[in-house]
């Protein structure tokens, strides 16, 4: 089966122009060749020194740009994929030590004082809730607890110094 | 595990030819006969494994709107080692991987 003219034209005409176009326009097309590296990475301007100081004659301009297209093919996409996951991993790592502000406890006493250190910071904000929301405990709650441990005001006060226990052996 | 190929050795060639010199991409390439996209990543290899260190050169006065070239310097430790490999490889004598230390 023959070509027809048209048809028989095609192909020389494409690898003229490529030519042409890698010829003529090759810090174009290097520049857009080098876009398939992450950003900032050195390749992307050493390719291009390269390019313009090697002495290089036309054909071999042509050549050199025809082979960074592959290199770029080859080394850009899995760079910039490893770029990528880096770059989640750091912004995972920092909200995690964002939420954990402080390390982890080692022992248990740490553990425990940790955990009253937060009881205390819960409580202190209850008491913040309390103040904003409603200043004054109902008569009730008052009734309630007795009385005890609660001044005038309705808020809770430090529990004596001595336990009960002491002071009933006392015979207080 | 890494071998020891041929496209490696011709770089050790190319670069123990001046071993306190730069060396620049294209003129390894030219040297060494390998395409970039074959040379470029033994380079990065080699700079990670602390064989060659690079730098960037500085522009000419005239030439301060041109790309700096990036060029490779081979230290101590490359010295010895691509030395090494170029030696082996002209003796004719199978290189092994552990030869290289890339393991």
């Amino acid at each position: 089966m023959g070509l027809s003219g048209a048809e028989f034209w095609i192909f020389p005409l494409v690898v003229i122009g490529i030519g042409i176009f890698f010829g003529l326009f090759p810090g174009l097309i290097l520049r857009a060749v080098v876009q398939l590296y992450p950003r900032d990475h050195p390749r992307r301007e050493e390719l291009f020194g390269e390019l313009y100081r090697a002495g290089m004659g036309r054909v071999e301009r042509f050549e050199f740009v025809f082979q960074q297209f592959e290199t770029a093919l080859r080394e850009g996409p899995p760079m910039r994929k490893r770029a990528r996951v880096e770059q989640a991993e750091s912004e995972a790592s920092e909200e995690l030590d964002e939420s954990t502000s402080s390390d982890p406890p080692q022992t248990l006493v740490q553990a425990l004082e940790q955990a009253q250190k937060d009881a205390d910071a819960a409580r202190e904000a209850e008491i913040a809730d309390r103040l904003t929301s409603r200043p004054y405990l109902p008569l009730t709650d008052i009734i309630d607890a007795g009385g005890e441990n609660i001044d005038e005001t309705g808020f809770d006060i430090e529990p004596p110094a001595v336990p009960r226990s002491t002071r009933d052996n006392l015979g207080w | 595990m890494r071998k020891p190929t041929k496209a490696l050795i011709e770089v050790a060639i190319a670069m123990m030819d001046d071993p306190s010199g730069k060396h620049w991409g294209y003129g390894l390439m030219k040297k060494s006969g390998l395409r970039s996209g074959v040379l470029y990543p033994i380079l990065d290899r080699l700079l990670t494994d602390g064989w060659v260190t690079d730098g960037w050169e500085e522009p000419d006065s005239s030439d301060r709107r041109r790309a700096r070239r990036r060029y490779y310097e081979l230290t101590d430790l490359g010295r010895l080692e691509l030395g090494a490999l170029v030696d082996l490889a002209r003796s004719g004598a199978p290189i092994r991987t552990a030869d290289l230390g890339w393991t």
